[in-house]
């Protein structure tokens, strides 16, 4: 046994010395050491991100200009998104170093939790003073969707595509005009009215085209349970918890469940469903991808607006498909226009309140969201070596090279009143974005904002009621979205089991604290 | 027909003293040593999270110092309160022992079955293929089994719909997967636990066969008086091992209860454990002492059909009680 | 008469193991064949045995995007092996210490190995464990450390050595050799086959392990394979049910391979793990105490 102890002992001598070439000798090895004084103050910044190539070379650029215009240098970790939230829940609860995170209100990361518990850096002084024209370039009723107790609690990134909602829907060109749909009257129609005059539409293209799917229907999204702004209404503290309320009537939490809008909207479902306009299997399929991808839905939810009769030119497609493909769109907008609640917490920056360098985390933002040639050397990398114009204008990345997978919204603002902070193509269709984008961000500034803007809900006194209406939701929300089970007998019992598992008390307990807080306001 | 010769513990000598007794146990708890102290540092030094489970915790003031929940069994309140907490537990301990029994019996009979093909090449091809499974994660087996049970995409219905059948919908049937949760867990385990009989067959002393040969015993004889009693205490072992965690799903590993059926609402009734219930109910808020209070709840429950079931063991069968 | 119900039966076992291996077999050939066929198709045809139409799209997309694969298979080879062989020597150790007479508390310390089989503190101590403690976020060790020891392996191995006869080591000591050089030199050249098995599924928690990665790997050059592969196809999902994080990419989102992408990195993943089977084959089919007993 001489040999199988030897040999166990050689291999790890042997595979050690091979891998110390990889081991960190120092952390500030991934973010590229090289330029000037070493003591510059290092900011960790975690986003989520699948791994990168040739990070180090870009990251090295950046931090060259970091280090020159704010005496600090960037080391950015890209954590799995599936395990983001996770791991950033671990560093916050268990006291970690961290400097700068992304930071959201969905997907488990908990901004607002997080906020309350006082892991984040209260920015509100900070950001006028080290971060001016971030600051100002945000519309007001951001600020006030990432306040908890009137101080802010994150930098908002925000985005190209601006940040007041207004919901419609998206039907194929091709079969709009082959049956003579007349889409426009769908314009500003309450949804469920919206709904029934797009049924008899969906059974017309069907009949000529068995092989689509009308409408898309999938175990995670429900049209009611995800969209309150499709039903006039806005989730009070996280949507996924009853109680919201009529923008119409603002001072009530009501159980949305409870609603006429949710009854009809299940009787139509079920309709569409035993006439076959959706899929069978909606209540428990996840990925819709395959669907969208082959362009097999006739119509579709869309969030993108303006819409086609706001600017008739525009050229869209439906869900992930090409422009220039046959799935082209035509899309109506049904909505009001309002920021949510939720808008500035839905991409955010967070600094750590422990963090020995607030001042330079804010700092670095600053520069992110005002020097657009560091900005977009990280989200794009370098022009001709990452990515080009082709010769009709259009942006392409270049196969195997540097790029960032989407995620620019991570870090910083991608909207930028000169344009220069995204990659638009450069022919007329880059132009129609830019337009449109203008038009967006114009709305935003005199959209109106949800009422319960900077209402945050403590669950804790309620958490068993919490936890046991969620799973009761998780279980029954789904087939009563997708059509799969009658409505007429399901409903009453999805309400009573809720009744059963307390959503009283968590109405009573929401009531309760938005009072609170609109008194406060006031 | 008593084969086993185990070690039987040689009496110590009345003249030893304990020094001598400490001499001859010190090259073993040399031996010990790294295995202890990393189970102590691994598992034992982070096991003062149970108290996670009757805390309010938060970071600032750590485990120790959070304060205490009031009251002390609020954290445990929200599964016993939960409408489906007879479902799930039915469900948990349902799966669980259909497919301890269904592993044992299927993995016994395929290692024993392997013990007689004589050709090596083929030996070792059928072990391999049947050892495949155990390489996959649950994602890649629901990717498998989504493209095997898809509506409209899938070779069953395919093959269904090809022989002029019509196409099942899988997924939306709550009692289909009474059937398909087992047949997955018995297809990824299977060969795990065939290997480990097998290789625990190997270690059969082939005198016992010889010695049974020749006193003309028949195949299935051998079977039954030298194979089975041999194999007695890895069963056990392994049994022991179930039992301790069967109040969480298969084996402790209740991702694929997940995964596998998509997390579809409309299949819970069937699909649903006590740690997908947990997961779900916890995910939106992140509770980190619930979590840990049904854990806890668990593991006691497991501490106590283990310690019970050690107990009757001992009593038959002192060799091979866990403890 | 006999040799022909011999033959039967052969037959008989032999058509039940191929048939059973055809189960085992066949969905991942499935696999294998959806990682090769032209996305188009698998939209509009369905999933097939054999692609309609064949493609390496997928295989180039891991590729370019999954930054330096030859790094992270370096990282994941490191991990595996040294985590497995150190795994099956402490786990060899405790165990076969475990079934001596000599050690009298050994009932007291089964059951100090088999509790945490049942509690464990959850995921926020054994973070701080990790970080706070032994320093060993971002580092390759805790990619080794958490698999170091598993009770459950050491009663599964325990077991194995119960069947190592007593008078072995009788003779050995009779022989004058210490129990350290009886369990390196007699003990463990015998249980060939417990450590092949034992060490067979420990390489494949080491080599699947990517969880471990994610919570605390943050250098992108110590990152596994298994981490990589994963984290693309995270990625990817994950922008398609965000759509309204990334609007203005959808289109370009829906182009990328993604079924057929995460059918190659499943074989990518899968494929080199597979081949060690055969390597390890031989020791499985040694018994634990042929031979020596004899001597």
């Amino acid at each position: 046994m001489k040999k199988f102890a030897s040999l166990l002992l050689s291999v790890t001598l042997l595979l050690s010395i091979f891998l110390a070439g990889c081991t960190p000798k120092d952390k500030s090895s991934t973010g590229g050491s090289a330029s000037g004084d070493d003591k510059l103050p290092e900011l960790t910044f975690y986003m989520m991100n699948s791994p990168v190539n040739d990070f180090d070379r870009i990251m090295k650029k950046a931090n060259d200009i970091i280090s020159k215009e704010i005496g600090a240098k960037l080391n950015l970790i890209m954590v799995d998104s599936s395990t983001y939230a996770d791991k950033m829940n671990l560093m916050i609860n268990s006291g970690d170093d961290w400097d700068l995170a992304f930071t959201a209100s969905w997907g488990g990361i908990n901004f607002f939790e997080n906020a309350a518990k006082g892991a984040y850096a209260d920015l509100t002084d900070l950001l006028p003073k080290y971060a001016p024209e971030t600051y100002s370039r945000i519309p007001e009723g951001l600020w006030d969707g990432v306040k908890v107790d009137n101080k802010i609690y994150a930098m908002v990134n925000y985005q190209q595509w601006g940040s007041a909602k207004r919901n419609g829907f998206g039907f194929r060109k091709d079969l709009v005009e082959e049956t003579g749909f007349d889409w426009q009257a769908v314009k500003d129609k309450p949804t469920i009215e919206a709904l029934e005059m797009i049924g008899p539409f969906l059974g017309d293209a069907l009949k000529k085209h068995p092989e689509m799917i009308g409408f898309e229907t999938s175990s995670n999204y429900s049209l009611f349970a995800n969209d309150p702004l499709y039903w006039n209404m806005e989730a009070v503290g996280d949507m996924s918890i009853p109680g919201w309320i009529n923008l119409d009537n603002p001072d009530k939490v009501i159980n949305q469940y409870e609603t006429e809008d949710f009854a009809k909207f299940t009787k139509i479902m079920r309709d569409w469903y035993n006439k076959g306009y959706v899929r069978k299997d909606g209540a428990t399929v996840k990925d819709t991808s395959p669907d969208r991808k082959a362009g097999k839905f006739v119509a579709e939810k869309v969030y993108s607006w303006p819409d086609h009769i706001d600017y008739p030119s525009q050229n869209l497609a439906m869900s992930m498909n090409d422009r220039d493909g046959k799935a082209t769109a035509l899309t109506v907008s049904n909505t009001r226009t309002m920021i949510p609640a939720g808008a500035g917490s839905t991409a955010a920056i967070a600094v750590n309140s422990e963090s020995k360098n607030i001042e330079k985390a804010v700092q670095l933002i600053e520069l992110l969201n005002t020097n657009d040639d560091l900005y977009k050397l990280i989200t794009l990398g370098e022009e001709g070596i990452d990515y080009k114009y082709n010769e009709d204008g259009v942006y392409t990345p270049i196969e195997g090279k540097y790029n960032f997978n989407f995620n620019e919204w991570q870090i910083g603002q991608s909207y930028s009143p000169t344009f220069n902070r995204a990659p638009y193509d450069k022919n007329e269709g880059g132009e129609t974005a830019k337009e449109t984008q203008k038009f967006i961000y114009e709305t935003d500034k005199t959209a109106e904002t949800s009422p319960v803007t900077g209402f945050v809900f403590d669950p804790s006194p309620v958490k068993t009621q919490v936890a046991n209406c969620s799973a009761v939701a998780a279980e029954m929300i789904p087939a009563l979205s997708a059509g799969s089970v009658d409505p007429d007998k399901v409903l009453p019992d999805f309400l009573k089991r809720l009744k059963t598992a307390g959503v009283d008390d968590i109405i009573k307990e929401k009531q309760a604290q938005y009072d609170a807080w609109k008194k406060a306001k006031k | 027909m008593k084969v086993i010769t185990n070690t039987k513990p040689s009496l110590p000598n009345k003249s030893n003293r304990t020094i001598r007794s400490m001499r001859r146990q010190l090259p073993f708890y040399l031996m010990m040593a790294p295995g202890l102290i990393f189970i102590t540092i691994l598992f034992y030094i982070p096991m003062g999270g149970v108290l996670i489970a009757f805390k309010d915790y938060n970071a600032r003031d750590g485990i120790f110092g959070s304060p205490w929940m009031d009251p002390l069994f609020k954290n445990f309140e929200f599964f016993f309160k939960s409408d489906v907490a007879r479902t799930v537990t039915f469900n948990t301990l349902f799966y669980n022992l259909l497919e301890a029994v269904a592993v044992t019996i299927c993995a016994l009979t395929i290692a024993i079955l392997l013990n007689e093909v004589k050709n090596k090449f083929l030996s070792a091809t059928y072990k391999g293929s049947i050892l495949l499974p155990t390489f996959l994660s649950w994602i890649v087996i629901q990717y498998i089994l989504f493209s095997l049970l898809s509506v409209d995409r899938g070779i069953v219905n395919s093959a269904i719909t090809g022989n002029g059948g019509e196409a099942i919908n899988w997924y939306s049937e709550p009692s289909y997967w009474r059937i398909i949760l087992p047949i997955a867990y018995l297809w990824k385990n299977v060969g795990y636990f065939s290997v480990l009989y097998v290789a625990a067959i190997a270690g059969i002393n082939p005198d016992y066969y010889e010695a049974a040969e020749l006193d003309g015993a028949s195949k299935w004889q051998k079977i039954r008086h030298i194979t089975l009693p041999l194999l007695k205490p890895t069963i056990i072992v392994l049994s022991l091992l179930w039992v301790g965690k069967l109040f969480n799903g298969g084996l402790g590993d209740w991702n694929g209860f997940y995964t596998l059926p998509n997390d579809a609402g409309a299949l819970y009734q069937t699909t649903d454990v006590i740690d997908t219930l947990v997961f779900r109910s916890l995910k939106k808020i992140n509770d980190y002492g619930m979590a840990s209070a049904i854990g806890l709840y668990q593991a006691v429950v497991g501490l106590f059909l283990v310690l019970i079931s050690n107990y009757i063991i001992k009593k038959k069968d002192p060799d091979n009680a866990l403890f | 008469m006999i040799l022909r119900k011999l033959n039967l039966s052969k037959i008989t076992l032999h058509l039940m193991f191929i048939t059973m291996s055809l189960a085992f077999i066949l969905p991942l050939i499935l696999v294998v064949s959806i990682s090769f066929t032209n996305e188009k198709w698998l939209m509009l045809d369905g999933y097939r045995f054999w692609p309609k139409e064949f493609s390496t799209a997928a295989y180039q997309y891991v590729f370019s995007g999954a930054g330096s694969i030859l790094n992270a298979y370096g990282v994941t080879i490191f991990v595996t092996v040294v985590g497995t062989l150190l795994h099956l020597l402490i786990t060899a150790m405790l165990s076969y210490s475990l079934t001596r007479p000599e050690v009298k508390h050994r009932r007291a310390l089964t059951f100090f190995v088999y509790l945490p089989v049942l509690f464990n503190g959850g995921l926020v101590p054994q973070y701080i464990l990790l970080t706070q403690v032994l320093h060993l976020k971002d580092t390759i060790w805790v990619l080794i450390i958490v698999y170091l020891v598993s009770t459950v392996n050491v009663l599964i191995m325990k077991n194995f050595f119960r069947t190592i006869p007593d008078s072995l080591i009788e003779s050995a000591r009779m022989d004058g050799s210490g129990e350290i050089r009886t369990f390196f030199q007699i003990v463990l050249p015998l249980s060939k086959p417990a450590l092949a098995t034992i060490g067979l599924f420990v390489t494949i928690a080491y080599w699947n392990d990517w969880m471990t990665a994610s919570l605390y790997i943050e250098s992108p050059n110590l990152r596994p394979l298994q981490y990589l592969l994963q984290s693309l196809m995270n990625n990817i999902g994950y922008l398609q049910s965000n759509a309204q994080a990334s609007q203005s990419m959808e289109a370009a989102i829906g182009m990328l391979p993604s079924e057929g992408a995460r059918m190659a990195t499943c074989v990518l993943a899968i494929g080199p793990i597979i081949l060690l089977y055969p390597l390890l084959q031989k020791y499985f089919e040694k018994g634990l105490t042929i031979g020596a007993v004899k001597e």
